[in-house]
């Protein structure tokens, strides 16, 4: 088996965080999983420094981002990724709420890898947390530079 | 050499016989002549002897007869007879002997009768002994005296021929000598002669040999040195006996077909080779036999690889007289020049442009196959004829003038082009590119008829744009003067009017304008329409500016005629006072060619007038009087209420912008409360699902079912927001296809439902795409709802075109319809007209389609009847809608 990669989620809402991991756990998915609170966290994770200064090592396999959050939202965070020559081939995969034309069309404009709407029923939720988990953590191929544990 | 030496031998072989023989026949003569000589001594000494013993008998006949005298004893005469008789035999004997000697012949007649008269005077004696007694015989002395003197006689001629025979003797004895000192010499000359060739010979083929031991051990080297060469060729070689038996195969053939020489010797191609193959080597050898003399061949020869092409000279191999005993070949794999050489031909056969290689005599040696493609010509039409033939006469001069630069000179020709028949007697205008090489011209041609006829046609064009330009030229000054006249015939019009650009820029306005406004053309134009007519800073109300500029972007924005309402205006005076006026202005787009806006033009009426006169509104006198303060009290009430429905419409947009903030937040943090409601009711149940009952259990799933349907409505009332807010992007949309497109996209949820779609050829409308798929699948997954009981279901979408300005489109069922009464409720938001434990759903489709047909521009209805099918109706304008 490949290693595992690690996965960096970042959402600030606490009970959505427990959700995801447990849904990211319901299929037994071992990566080790970071989680950012917020956008500013998201970055210090990325540049390896603030809290994250001592993690120095490669880069997530891939981004779960959530869009709307306090101090640095997460088209903010995704621009300031595509626009680092360092960081811009990470994958960055929205969860959010929201079906909004406008934050689907920016997201894409910015490169997003991937926008994935969280349904409101936590089964179709867990099949598609699985689904995004399994494609990026275990069947896509990660730029070189990647971190694998 | 070896020839040589053999002739050598021969020589040598041939002087030692004639020596040998030459000594032989010397030593014969000699020998030959001294036994003669010889013959002659021992002849001459027996004649010595006959005439001694002729003395020596004569003398003992005497001695017997005087015997006889003395005794009278008879015994001696009868020995004296048997003397004579002794005398008479050597007598003989001694003229057989002296028969080659004439003078001893006459010796011995001499002899012979003095014999005779002494043997007579004998017997006288004799015979008077025995008559008279021995006195008397012995008295006659005279016959005494005659024997004495015959006896005298005899001895005198035998000793002369006893001299004449010893002389013989001596000279034969000597000559015998001679002979055989002579026969000595000869014989020991000849023999060392002899003995001195033979050695010379030896010598002379000794050293022959020797050399030719030499040249052996030299040709063994050089045979092995071929050998080596032989082995190390990468073609093949062999030699075949004329039965086509091996006698030599070199180490490439050994590989070739995997055997030893050693196994090949002997063996013949058949015993090797497939047949197909073997009948090829066989074919070949015979030809060899047949033509006698080499053969060059292209053959098939089989590798442990597979089959290769080889090239090979097989020739007669000859021995000293001329006979062949031997086939030899030589055979080269030549697959890679082969597969070069493909490849050439290829790139040759394959080219687009005509490759040719021709020659100074005026024919072409070969030319690829393009030239079918170009000229119609084959290959074979077109090597069979003098080039000339082909070219167009009038290129003639100009085409040899270029193959005499070429073989002449020596130069390449980069660029030259001529003219070449078609089989089909077209011209084709071929141009060249052609590099010689001694007699031959290597060239390329391309047919670039087109692009010369292009070319032309091009030329041609040009000259007519010239034309055209000139007389455009023309028109331009032409239209320049009616231009003039046109803007001072614009300027003069009596209404109001200012040109304006799509970015308000002034572009004229008429006299009438400039003086209503107290302006001047010079002061205006070019400037910005606001930067020239800015709204009074005085008076906070004031709303004229900004109504024109709503009224102007609308325009822009539709594209069509905007009436305004009357509008106050405060104009302000060249000397800066603000003047009160009253205007009703109409916006006019004009669209150029292009269907874009040029220009928009600002009509005024100006009603200050009016407007003035209502305000103080004194007593009306007259019913016209009357009847125009009531036109004026109308025309104010008009512009009272644009200006509150211009007000509305502010607020309204505010609220759609708070809505759309509100529809935002409700998206993203509404649905978040719903979601974690459902997660956690979820977790817990996994977590700790096996400490409730039922009922908790049952509870749990109640809330979360109701977490769940509330996440449906919000998601659902926000799609229903959306419609309301999006902006249409109108497009030209196949209703046709829309339809049969959703009807196969509902496929999936019939679960296997008998429906019959009856589906008419629908119009082209201009619209919102995406907006429409919303309605179809909307209405057309109701009529599948609704339908549901019927077998077969019936849903028939057709529309009425003549229906003029707008398309009626209608969507029926044979479904389970529904009452009349309730029609209004049914395109609300929510409303239900069945229980959602008959018929699911959350009752926002039909209040979708009709906003979104709203928005087009349409309307919408329905007509039904319980359990007799629903029938739902929408319209399309036909022409694009002004506003969404």
């Amino acid at each position: 088996m490949t290693p595992l990669k690690r996965i960096l989620l970042v959402e600030d809402n606490h009970r959505d965080v427990e959700l995801t991991l447990a849904a990211l756990d319901e299929f037994k998915l071992a990566n080790e999983v970071v989680v950012a609170r917020d956008g500013v966290e998201a970055l210090d994770y990325l540049y390896g420094r603030g809290q994250f200064v001592q993690h120095g090592n490669g880069l997530p396999v891939v981004v779960l981002l959530d869009l709307k959050m306090p101090r640095l939202d997460g088209l903010e965070v995704l621009r300031q990724i595509r626009n680092d020559s360092a960081l811009k081939s990470v994958p960055v995969v929205m969860i959010t709420s929201s079906r909004e034309e406008q934050d689907l069309v920016r997201s894409y404009e910015l490169g997003v890898n991937a926008y994935v709407v969280k349904p409101v029923d936590f089964q179709k939720f867990v099949e598609s947390i699985k689904q995004v988990g399994f494609f990026w953590a275990i069947i896509n191929e990660p730029p070189p530079g990647t971190v694998k544990r | 050499m070896r020839f040589a030496v053999e002739k050598k031998i021969l020589l040598g072989f041939i002087v030692s016989v004639i020596a040998i023989a030459l000594t032989g026949w010397l030593s014969y003569r000699v020998t030959n002549r001294l036994t003669g000589t010889l013959d002659m001594v021992a002849h001459t000494q027996k004649a010595i002897a006959s005439i001694e013993s002729v003395s020596a008998v004569l003398t003992r006949v005497e001695a017997e007869q005087r015997g006889y005298l003395l005794t009278g004893s008879e015994k001696f005469l009868f020995d004296s007879k048997a003397a004579t008789v002794d005398l008479q035999a050597n007598l003989s004997r001694l003229r057989g002997l002296t028969s080659d000697n004439p003078a001893q012949q006459r010796y011995l007649s001499e002899l012979e009768t003095l014999v005779a008269r002494r043997l007579a005077l004998l017997e006288e004696r004799i015979a008077i002994y025995r008559r008279s007694g021995p006195q008397v015989a012995a008295a006659d002395t005279s016959i005494t005296a005659q024997g004495k003197e015959a006896m005298d006689q005899v001895r005198r001629i035998i000793a002369q021929m006893h001299g004449e025979e010893d002389r013989l003797l001596l000279q034969r004895e000597r000559a015998a000598r001679e002979s055989s000192y002579w026969s000595t010499v000869i014989i020991i000359g000849s023999s060392v002669l002899a003995i001195l060739v033979g050695l010379g010979a030896a010598m002379v083929i000794r050293r022959d040999l020797r050399l030719r031991e030499q040249a052996e051990l030299k040709l063994q080297e050089s045979q092995a040195l071929l050998e080596s060469i032989l082995d190390h060729t990468p073609a093949i070689v062999f030699l075949k006996d004329l039965q086509g038996r091996y006698l030599f195969a070199n180490r490439r053939l050994e590989q070739v077909f995997k055997k030893s020489r050693q196994e090949l010797r002997g063996k013949t191609i058949s015993d090797i080779a497939p047949r197909d193959l073997a009948h090829q080597s066989n074919d070949h050898l015979q030809l060899v036999l047949e033509r006698q003399g080499p053969v060059e061949i292209e053959e098939i020869v089989e590798h442990p690889d597979g089959r290769r092409p080889h090239y090979a000279v097989k020739f007669p191999i000859r021995d000293t007289a001329g006979k062949i005993y031997a086939i030899a070949g030589i055979s080269m794999d030549v697959t890679e020049r082969k597969k070069a050489e493909d490849e050439r031909d290829r790139f040759f056969s394959l080219s687009l442009d005509l490759l040719c290689i021709s020659s100074a005599d005026g024919y072409f040696r070969r030319v690829s196959p393009a030239v079918t493609e170009i000229l119609g010509w084959s290959v074979e039409d077109f090597l069979a004829r003098p080039f000339l033939e082909f070219i167009h006469p009038d290129d003639h001069a100009a085409t040899l003038h270029q193959i005499e630069k070429q073989v002449g000179k020596g130069q390449s020709v980069f660029h030259f082009e001529n003219r070449y028949r078609h089989k089909d007697g077209n011209w084709r205008v071929l141009s060249w590119r052609s590099t010689p090489q001694g007699d031959l011209m290597y060239s390329i041609a391309r047919d670039v008829t087109e692009q010369r006829a292009a070319d032309a046609q091009i030329a041609q064009l040009n000259a007519a744009l010239r034309q055209r330009a000139t007389e455009l030229e023309k028109a331009n000054t032409e239209l320049l003067h009616r231009r003039a006249e046109l803007q001072s015939l614009f300027e003069s019009l009596p209404g109001l009017y200012l040109v304006l650009k799509p970015n308000l820029q002034i572009v004229t306005a008429s006299d009438a304008y400039l003086k209503a406004t107290m302006t001047t053309r010079a002061g205006i134009v070019g400037r910005g329409l606001f930067e020239v007519f800015p709204d009074n800073p005085d008076d906070p109300n004031a709303t004229g500016t900004s109504n024109l500029r709503a009224s102007l972007n609308r325009v822009l924005k539709n594209g069509t005629s905007d009436t305004m309402a009357i509008q106050k205006y405060d104009v302000r005076r060249p000397n800066g006072v603000f003047e009160e006026r009253y205007w009703s202005p109409v916006n006019s787009p004009v669209l150029g060619a292009d269907r874009q806006i040029e220009y928009i033009i600002h009509r005024v009426e100006d009603v200050t007038e009016f407007v003035l006169q209502k305000q103080p509104n004194g007593a009306a006198e007259s019913s016209g009087h009357h009847l125009q303060a009531r036109m004026e009290q109308m025309e104010a009430e008009v512009f009272k209420s644009s200006q509150d429905v211009q007000t509305a419409n502010r607020k309204l947009h505010a609220a759609n912008k708070e809505l759309e903030a509100f529809s935002y937040s409700v998206s993203h943090d509404l649905r978040a409360p719903l979601r974690h409601i459902d997660g956690f009711v979820d977790l817990l149940t996994k977590h700790n699902g096996d400490q409730l009952d039922d009922r908790g259990r049952r509870y749990l799933k109640i809330i979360a079912d109701a977490a769940r349907q509330m996440g449906t409505l919000i998601d659902d009332l926000l799609v229903f927001s959306r419609m309301g807010r999006a902006a249409l992007r109108h497009q030209t949309v196949d209703m046709n296809a829309l339809l049969h497109e959703t009807v196969s996209s509902l496929q999936s949820e019939l679960n296997g439902r008998n429906v019959t779609w009856k589906i008419e050829t629908l119009p082209l409308v201009q619209a919102d795409a995406a907006m429409l798929r919303q309605v179809a699948i909307n209405l057309l997954s109701n009529a599948v709802k609704y339908t549901r009981p019927r077998d077969p279901a019936v849903v028939e979408i057709g529309c009425d075109s003549e229906a003029a300005p707008e398309y009626k489109f209608f969507v029926r069922d044979n479904g389970v319809g529904f009452d009349m009464a309730y029609a209004d409720k049914l395109f609300g938001v929510f409303q239900r007209l069945h229980r959602a434990d008959e018929f699911e759903g959350t009752g926002i489709g039909l209040a979708n389609v009709r906003r979104i047909i709203a928005r087009h521009g349409g309307r919408t209805w329905a007509e039904a009847k319980v359990n007799a099918g629903a029938t739902f109706f929408f319209t399309l304008p036909k022409s694009k809608p002004n506003s969404a």
